[in-house]
């Protein structure tokens, strides 16, 4: 316990990544403004910016579902009937991330409930690189689809706030206001959620391997 | 940078990406924007005030009467996860058990089909004929001919937007909440489990309660009804712009129609908070309803002469109701949860009308106190019997 707090507390160090950000669309505000008074239009606009987004994040906060696109869906039907409620307090995009994490979340809830079609294989409609060998491109997609498999063991508040920081690129202070925690609470879980991911990908066979030489390439990096 | 960051900046570019870029968004647009334009119907038929109130062919009437009381929290009792933004599931209304009047009744412009089920959003045109909708174990209702209904809500709660004619529902009482409501324009009639028939005649609103309790008030964005408890047999009549001061009721058992049988395949248990209607008639086919010529405004009440033809046959007086009901209304507020440190102060007064035999026909909260205490505390309330008739007001002061 000693040891995780001092871990813990060391955690200024923590790397941030670098924020995808995205440019404020000069006339996003009118938009919105003209959605929530119910121009369909508008509302059709705002959609098509922002859906390939949502389904990222759906994606990575769920994982591979049958019920995917169920799950898109639903998120634009809330931000339809919930942007009337949109005050422009916060970012137009915190205030979409906090609808897309309600409704994964309540989906998992319920969906706890009945069985589900999890990691399907990929279908062939997947797009692929040209500059990497079927073998490499094989290997690339099982760590990505392991590494999937450990968030999803990850409880639900510890895998939002890392999907949000880590791959997302949002700052924790953001972060605390799309799940309405504190920041401390936020860097906590980030922390553990680090901590239980380092201790299951030494267990994951797809990606032990990885880690395996991927520590023995930093060490020899120290070692030069 | 730990084997954990290599993984994490790999699956930051790709976890996803694909996957998202490989959504068959035609499927999806299409399907969103099918529950959009519903979604859209849907809240015209709530807010719109005055929707269709000129549609032909509409019958006026009433019948039942049950009371309110409780008003527990709806759409059950998990608050959401995280405030600023709502969810939920597509749950169904209902499935049509029988059509009668052939193509004389439709479904968002379609002939409705018997096993057809019914979501938010539907819109349910009984023209000709009309149309009986079971929620399994929940409700048997009837879409009267002449009547256009809505769907609007059906997680937990069923509500229907009345925009013309009549429906009638037998409906299986719940424990807490609301199993049913009607919403004309800005008035909702919810009941817990009772047999009742709601009608209108433009802004007029006809309540015909044969069994159990119904609340009548303003129809509320969340949660359940506050608004006057009306208990079985009664006759209520309101304007649906002004509810809460245009109620008036009746309870004689001659002024409420007589109730269709409404048949469910599943088991339909009576009404705990009030015994069936005493005189009523064998159900029978659809007819015109006895409605009275005048709807009068003013604060809800009960007619005097009609009380006084009240059954004279009551049960013996219990020896000290007002402190039997107090009692558990406090014990009922005690268990309520609550923070550690924090002391609850209450001060309310339970307003009672009383029947003839002393028993309790409609009772208030004033002012209001939660809905769960409301739901738990209703079954004491309407079990009392007094041994006097009129009215009694019940101090209520609660300190934890």
């Amino acid at each position: 316990m000693a040891s995780a707090l001092a871990a813990f507390m060391a955690l200024p160090a923590y790397v941030e990544p670098a924020r995808k950000v995205r440019p404020r669309m000069p006339d996003e505000e009118r938009l919105i403004a003209r959605a929530a008074a119910g121009e369909p239009s508008a509302f059709r606009e705002l959609y098509d910016r922002h859906r390939t987004d949502v389904a990222r994040l759906v994606y990575r906060m769920l994982g591979n579902r049958s019920d995917f696109e169920d799950v898109i869906q639903e998120v634009f039907v809330q931000v339809y009937k919930s942007l009337k409620d949109f005050r422009g307090q916060a970012k137009f995009s915190t205030w979409l991330h906090r609808v897309t994490v309600n409704v994964v979340l309540m989906h998992r809830r319920s969906a706890r409930s009945r069985p589900v079609f999890a990691d399907e294989p990929p279908g062939d409609g997947l797009l692929r690189s040209d500059d990497v060998r079927p073998d490499e491109d094989a290997e690339r997609r099982e760590r990505i689809r392991a590494f999937g498999r450990l968030l999803d063991r990850l409880a639900d508040k510890k895998r939002i706030v890392f999907v949000l920081h880590e791959l997302e690129g949002i700052a924790p202070g953001e972060i605390a206001r799309i799940v309405g925690a504190p920041v401390l609470t936020v860097r906590t879980r980030l922390f553990y959620a680090r901590r239980e991911l380092e201790a299951m990908l030494r267990e994951e066979p797809s990606l032990a391997g990885l880690a395996t030489a991927l520590s023995k390439g930093d060490d020899a990096e120290q070692d030069t | 940078m730990s084997a954990l960051d290599n993984v994490v900046r790999e699956a930051r570019q790709r976890l996803g990406t694909e996957e998202a870029r490989g959504v068959d968004w035609d499927a999806v647009d299409r399907r969103l924007f099918e529950r959009i334009a519903k979604e859209r119907r849907v809240e015209r038929a709530r807010f719109a005030p005055g929707g269709l109130r000129a549609w032909p062919g509409v019958a006026l009437a009433a019948a039942a009467a049950v009371a309110l009381f409780a008003v527990a929290a709806r759409d059950g009792k998990r608050a959401p996860l995280l405030d600023g933004a709502r969810t939920g599931t597509d749950e169904i209304a209902g499935s049509i058990v029988s059509v009668d009047g052939d193509g004389q009744v439709q479904v968002d412009g379609q002939a409705a089909a018997r096993g057809a089920s019914l979501r938010v959003g539907d819109v349910i045109e009984a023209r000709g004929g009309r149309v009986t909708v079971e929620r399994a174990g929940k409700l048997t209702l009837r879409i009267e001919a002449g009547s256009r209904v809505i769907v609007t809500h059906t997680q937990g709660t069923l509500v229907l937007a009345l925009m013309a004619g009549a429906v009638e529902a037998q409906v299986v009482p719940v424990a807490s909440g609301e199993a049913f409501a009607v919403d004309v324009d800005g008035a909702r009639v919810a009941v817990h489990g009772t047999h009742l028939r709601v009608a209108r005649d433009g802004q007029r609103v006809a309540v015909d309660l044969s069994e159990g309790v119904v609340a009548v008030g303003q129809a509320p964005r969340v949660g359940s009804v506050i608004g006057t408890l009306v208990t079985a047999p009664a006759h209520a009549e309101f304007v649906a712009s002004d509810a809460v001061q245009t109620l008036t009721l009746t309870h004689d058992p001659a002024s409420v129609r007589a109730p269709v049988a409404l048949v469910s395949t599943s088991q339909v248990r009576p009404a705990p908070l009030a015994p069936p209607l005493a005189a009523t008639p064998k159900a029978e086919a659809i007819a015109p309803l006895h409605v009275p010529t005048t709807v009068v405004l003013g604060p809800a009440r009960t007619d005097a002469h009609t009380s006084a033809a009240a059954p004279p046959a009551g049960p013996v007086a219990d020896a000290n109701p007002d402190a039997a009901i107090a009692s558990a209304v406090r014990a009922c507020m005690a268990e309520r949860p609550r923070a550690e440190n924090v002391t609850v102060v209450v001060r309310t007064t339970l307003r009672l009308e009383l029947g003839d035999d002393g028993s309790v026909r409609a009772a208030r909260f004033d002012p209001p106190v939660a809905p769960d205490v409301n739901g738990c505390a209703v079954s004491t309330i309407y079990k009392a019997h007094f041994a006097h008739g009129g009215s009694e007001a019940i101090a209520i002061d609660f300190e934890n």
